[in-house]
C-alpha cells in the first residue's frame, strides 16, 4: 500500500466506524422503544382499543383489529432491529409506525381533543399534546438516519478479504 | 446513498461497477426487496397477533360493532352552573372520579369517589357502588376532559345497571378545578383559585348519601 494512501484510509476507516457505531445506537434506541411500547400493549388489548377508539379515527372494527395487530407488529420490528435482521426492512416499517403514530396525534391536535396518547399502552397517562408529537417527530428521525446510514449491504454478514486493503 | 456493488482494489479504492443506470437499477432493487421484507414482517406479525388473539382467554372481538373499539354514545353533560344548583338542593349526590390513580392522587373533588374506569368492575365490588348508587339521587362522573370517553362509558354502563340519573361533568376535571371547587390533594385539603369552596354545604348531604363514607 503506498504511504501517500495511509492516512486517508484510515481517516476513512474511522469515519466508517463511527457510522457503524451510530448505525448500532440507532437501531438499539429505536429497536428498543418499539419493543417496550409493543410488549406493553399485548396484555391489554381491550384498553388499547379503547384508546386508539379516542382518536375518533376508524371504525370499531378497524380500531380492534389495530389494537391486536399493532402491539405485535412493533414488538417484532423492535426486535429486528435490536438484533440487526433485516435492519433496512425494519426502519422503514419503524419510519411508517412512527408516521402514522405523528399523523394520529397531529389530527388529534388539529380536532382539538384532549385524550390519552395510548403511546405506551393504556397505563402510562401521557396525553395527546405538543410533548408526544415532539417525542414521535424525533423518534421518525432516528429511524430516517437509520435508513440513511444503514447501507444495503449490512444486512448481510461481512465478507473477510474482500474490503481488505 | 450509494447502493452499487463496489469492487476493492488492492489499493484500497473501491471502483463502482456500471454506470448511472446500473446504479439505479441496483437501488430499485434494493428497495424492492426491502419493501418485500416489510410486507413479510406485518403479514407474519399479523398472522401471529391474530392466533396469539383467538386462543386468548379474553379475545378482543374484532368483527363486533359494539366491541371495544366502538365509541360509546355521548353520556348527558352537567355544566358549573348546573352542578352548583344541584349542589344547592337538597338531593343526594354522588360524584364519581373515574380518572387514573395518579391523575386522582395529584388532585381530586373533594367528596368524590375513585373509580378508575380502566378497572371499573372491580371498584363496583370493592367500593360497594351498588348500595351507594342506590341511595344517590344523581350520579355525576369526572374524567380528564371532555373527549375523555371513559366517563361515556361508565355512564352507558350504569345506565345499563338501571341507574338512570348519571350525567358527566361538562369539560372534565380541568373545567372543575377552573370552577373554583373545593380540591383534595392526596388527602390534603387544597382549594383551587380565589373562589369559595361552593361544595361545602352539600358535603355533608354528599357524605351521607354515601354509606361507606368518602375517600
Amino acid at each position: 500500500m503506498p504511504p501517500a494512501q495511509a492516512l486517508p484510509l484510515s481517516w476513512a476507516r474511522v469515519a466508517e466506524r463511527l457510522k457503524s457505531g451510530l448505525v448500532l445506537v440507532l437501531r438499539l434506541a429505536l429497536g428498543g422503544v418499539l419493543f417496550y411500547a409493543g410488549f406493553l400493549k399485548l396484555r391489554e388489548g381491550y384498553a388499547f382499543a379503547e384508546a386508539i377508539a379516542n382518536f375518533r379515527l376508524l371504525p370499531a372494527q378497524g380500531n380492534q383489529l389495530l389494537a391486536v395487530v399493532l402491539p405485535w407488529l412493533e414488538v417484532a420490528t423492535g426486535l429486528l432491529l435490536v438484533f440487526g435482521v433485516w435492519v433496512r426492512a425494519a426502519g422503514l416499517l419503524a419510519g411508517l409506525l412512527f408516521v402514522a403514530f405523528l399523523g394520529a396525534l397531529a389530527t388529534a391536535l388539529w380536532r382539538g381533543l384532549d385524550i390519552e396518547c395510548g403511546c405506551f399502552g393504556t397505563g402510562s397517562a401521557a396525553r395527546v399534546g405538543l410533548k408526544a408529537l415532539a417525542f414521535d417527530a424525533a423518534w421518525l428521525l432516528a429511524a430516517l438516519a437509520l435508513l440513511w446510514s444503514t447501507p444495503p449491504a449490512a444486512d448481510q454478514p461481512p465478507q473477510r478479504g474482500k474490503d481488505e486493503g | 446513498m450509494d447502493t452499487t456493488p463496489h469492487t476493492a482494489t488492492p489499493g484500497g479504492i473501491a471502483l463502482s461497477a456500471g454506470g448511472p443506470s446500473a446504479k439505479a437499477a441496483a437501488a430499485g432493487a434494493s428497495w424492492r426487496m426491502e419493501c418485500l421484507r416489510a410486507v413479510a414482517v406485518v403479514v407474519s406479525s399479523a398472522a401471529l397477533a391474530l392466533a396469539t388473539n383467538h386462543f386468548a382467554a379474553y379475545p378482543v372481538p374484532l368483527l363486533a360493532a359494539d366491541g371495544p373499539g366502538a365509541l360509546p354514545e355521548r353520556a348527558e353533560r352537567i355544566g358549573v352552573a348546573e352542578f352548583k344548583n344541584l349542589l344547592a338542593s337538597q338531593k343526594a349526590v354522588l360524584l364519581l372520579d373515574v380518572r387514573r390513580d395518579e391523575a386522582f392522587n395529584a388532585g381530586h373533588a373533594a367528596a368524590s369517589l375513585h373509580a378508575p374506569a380502566d378497572d371499573f368492575a372491580a371498584q363496583y365490588e370493592r367500593l360497594n357502588l351498588d348500595a351507594k348508587l342506590q341511595t344517590a339521587e344523581q350520579v355525576v362522573l369526572i374524567c380528564e376532559s371532555d373527549d375523555c370517553l371513559s366517563a361515556d362509558r361508565v355512564a352507558k354502563l350504569l345506565k345499563d345497571l338501571r341507574y338512570p340519573n348519571v350525567r358527566v361533568f361538562y369539560g372534565g376535571w380541568s373545567a372543575y378545578v377552573e370552577a373554583g371547587f373545593q380540591v383534595e390533594v392526596e388527602g390534603a385539603r387544597d382549594t383551587a383559585g380565589e373562589k369559595e369552596p361552593v361544595i361545602q354545604n352539600p358535603k355533608s348531604k354528599i357524605q351521607n348519601s354515601m354509606p361507606g363514607g368518602t375517600r
